[in-house]
């Protein structure tokens, strides 16, 4: 009675009744075990946060310092050497193949691979391509991130995402960029990711100025909004037409989606501009992106701001898959003094992170069946927590399976997860500060050796029950 | 412009010899006028106002000019004031979602409601502490708003303005917003307006009251339905139900509870 009293109530208030995750519950279980057969299991990362000896906006942006005298990054870090992963990534498939992972997604850095504009690094394809044979050798599917926040020095100079030219704008160079990706690995990659978080990088560099540009201005951060979508668009059918090698044997040579952001934001209270702040926060950051996708127009509307509804020719049907990159749980709170008029935050209280965000596993599950409504397939691209003793990851990484399981299990068509990150790695901002690494890696270190956390075992296991072979 | 309701409803007119019922409205008006402080204002507030600043002089001066004009009117013709002296206390749900594709995602709240108004030689003091406990945790948290507004209340027409304060369990600070009641007795039924004054909540609303039942629009696409049930002397239950979309989201608040009303016999 009191069960269909709660549904009644919740249907009558719009309530979703969130479950609640019990590492009781969890436990004994074999995760891995119900996961369906071609299920990608592997780890992520992007080139700027692993390769070292980048030259590209975030070197420059690296170097400097906000108006203030705060350094752009913390500690005044830099990404120069990272993991060493340009010349190290034999390290990095040891590491892939030791997990037992059967899948890796990464970035090709774009300020490699055409460091001035029209002029393509051979030796960079060459690496790129090593890199690829290598994975499919060891039977690792590649999934590819073509722009992962870095620009270029010369497409940043043009504007970056407000590159507008209208006979040759960012949308454009980067729809060229995929086209020459498409023709020189499509015979190799099948999986394409697009653009990662356009949401975050928006969000970064336009409204809180964190990332380069460093600028704070909403309308300019819509304005780039859409010309990601723009981007987005360009660059996926530039990928099919390009891209004409089915690498995989499944019928398809290109399979295309992004990677969102996608958090869970609850209003800090009841009280209705709590509730309408996060409400517009949810909408802009998990809704605008899927919604544009499905309908093939932009709509931005941030009240008393911005109104923007731009078709963007190609978007609809642009996607084949919904990639999302879930973390956290973020508390939302009305704010006059804040440009996006809310000021978010973690929940007191809750087990944190090393970068203080809540470990909410729910929130997967949550994400998962809201994103699953869009219709697209899901894969996971990023789930992962700072820890630098790595002794709350084994328990973050199960907790967050389950949780996906769970989703499958109602129906949610995820077809595959991705840990963030396979090495620690160079976290933008915060530098060096936050580790998310399955392995710990010391930049101090010459040898940049890639040292085992206690999570490489609970991973192990769950490529086990799901029929993988890990290297001993 | 100022209009002299009394005079026209008793339809006297001056005797020779007196001087005009406009001159003795005049004449008050350049009361309130000089209270406002289109005039000088008196040196005893002049020292008090210059310590306040811009914004709570006009303020202070508009309530002291509001007041001054009902005073005005009181000498007329007094009448029971639109809003007396009462204490209310309703408790019921409060539920809080926004939409997204194809859902939403909100939480249900218990929510207690305490206001009160004193209404004293027309000034008019109302306070209220309004809650929300949530039904699940591990949601959205508690949240507390505490309002206070001050002006008069006559018998035609009540103002009353101040702020209201909120608090949630975040390290953001407290949220402090306006908060406005006003109401006009337009023959049997009176006539009112709001900005967060329902349950700290309803941004707008415009309502309108006819004996103990009441209807309103609640801005931007909303409404509110209220109604009392005399019990006995000076009580009544008072049922009240808000329900407004802001953007997406969408408030929906029932609530019952009871009304002490001193000065009030059914």
């Amino acid at each position: 009675m009191t069960r269909w009293l709660l549904l009644a109530v919740f249907a009558l208030t719009g309530c979703d009744g969130a479950p609640t995750y019990s590492p009781g519950v969890v436990a004994g279980l074999n995760l891995g075990a119900a996961l369906p057969r071609g299920f990608l299991f592997g780890t992520a990362t992007a080139a700027h946060q692993i390769e070292g000896g980048e030259s590209n906006d975030w070197t420059d942006w690296e170097a400097g310092a906000f108006p203030d005298g705060r350094p752009h990054i913390r500690n005044q870090d830099t990404s120069q050497i990272a993991d060493g992963s340009w010349t190290r990534w034999p390290d990095d498939l040891t590491a892939m193949r030791h997990l037992g992972a059967n899948a890796y997604r990464f970035s090709v850095e774009w300020s490699r691979l055409e460091p001035v504009e029209g002029q393509w690094d051979a030796q960079a394809e060459a690496n790129y391509r090593a890199q690829l044979e290598a994975l499919r050798a060891a039977g690792i599917t590649p999934v590819v991130t073509i722009h992962h926040y870095t620009f270029p020095k010369w497409v940043a100079a043009k504007g970056g995402w407000e590159w507008s030219d209208p006979d040759h704008g960012i949308s454009d160079a980067m729809g060229e960029l995929a086209a020459h990706l498409g023709e020189r690995f499509g015979d190799l990659v099948d999986l394409w990711c697009t653009i990662n978080e356009p949401n975050v990088a928006v969000y970064e560099a336009y409204l809180w100025g964190e990332y380069p540009p460093g600028v704070q201005d909403i309308g300019r951060m819509a304005h780039a909004y859409v010309e990601t979508m723009k981007a987005h668009a360009k660059m996926a059918a530039a990928l099919r037409a390009h891209d004409l090698v089915d690498a995989d044997g499944d019928g398809r040579a290109t399979s295309i989606g992004l990677a969102l952001h996608v958090a869970i934001f609850e209003p800090a209270s009841a009280s209705p501009l709590d509730v309408t702040v996060a409400g517009l926060t949810d909408d802009v950051t998990n809704e605008l992106v899927p919604r544009a996708a499905s309908t093939g127009r932009v709509r931005l509307e941030v009240p008393g701001t911005i109104s923007i509804d731009e078709e963007v020719p190609g978007l609809k049907g642009s996607f084949d898959y919904l990639g999302v990159n879930y973390y956290t749980r973020y508390y939302v709170r009305f704010d006059l003094s804040d440009p996006a008029l809310s000021k978010q935050y973690f929940a007191p209280g809750r087990l944190t992170s090393d970068l203080g965000y809540e470990t909410y596993p729910e929130g997967m599950y949550r994400a998962l069946v809201r994103m699953g409504r869009w219709g697209w397939p899901i894969y996971i691209l990023e789930n992962g927590v700072a820890d630098a003793t790595g002794a709350s990851r084994p328990e973050y990484l199960r907790a967050h399976l389950w949780e996906l399981e769970r989703a499958q299990a109602a129906g949610v068509d995820v077809r595959g997860y991705f840990h963030w990150s396979l090495v620690d790695n160079f976290e933008w901002a915060l530098g060096s500060f936050g580790r998310l690494g399955l392995y710990r890696v010391d930049t101090t270190d010459p040898n940049l050796v890639r040292q085992p956390t206690q999570a490489v075992d609970t991973f192990r296991q769950i490529a086990i029950e799901m029929g993988l072979t890990p290297t001993p | 412009m100022y209009r002299a309701p009394q005079a026209r409803a008793t339809g006297r007119r001056p005797p020779r010899g007196e001087p005009p019922l406009t001159s003795f409205y005049e004449e008050r008006r350049s009361t309130v006028a000089r209270t406002a402080g289109m005039l000088a204002p008196p040196p005893v507030l002049e020292g008090a106002m210059m310590k306040l600043g811009l914004l709570r002089r006009w303020l202070l001066l508009a309530v002291l000019g509001v007041s001054s004009a009902a005073a005005a009117e009181e000498e007329v013709a007094p009448q029971p004031p639109v809003r007396n002296t009462e204490v209310a206390l309703t408790l019921g749900a409060w539920s809080a979602s926004s939409a997204y594709q194809g859902g939403r995602s909100g939480a249900l709240f218990a929510t207690g409601d305490l206001e009160a108004r004193y209404v004293f030689h027309l000034l008019a003091l109302e306070a209220g502490l309004v809650t929300q406990l949530p039904f699940v945790p591990n949601g959205p948290g508690w949240g507390v708003s505490a309002l206070a507004r001050l002006g008069v209340s006559t018998g035609r027409f009540s103002v009353t303005a101040g702020a209201l304060v909120s608090f949630a369990p975040s390290p953001a600070p407290a949220q402090v917003l306006p908060s406005l009641s006003a109401a006009v007795r337009l023959g049997p039924t009176v006539a009112s307006l709001g900005l967060f004054d329902r349950f700290a909540a309803a941004p707008a609303r415009l309502s309108l009251e006819w004996h103990e039942l009441g209807l309103g629009w609640v801005f931007p696409l909303g409404g509110e339905a209220f109604g009392r049930i005399h019990v006995a002397p000076s009580w009544a239950v008072e049922l009240r139900a808000l329900a407004f979309s802001l953007y997406g989201s969408l408030t929906v608040i029932a609530v019952a509870g009871i009304v002490w009303s001193p000065e009030v016999t059914p």
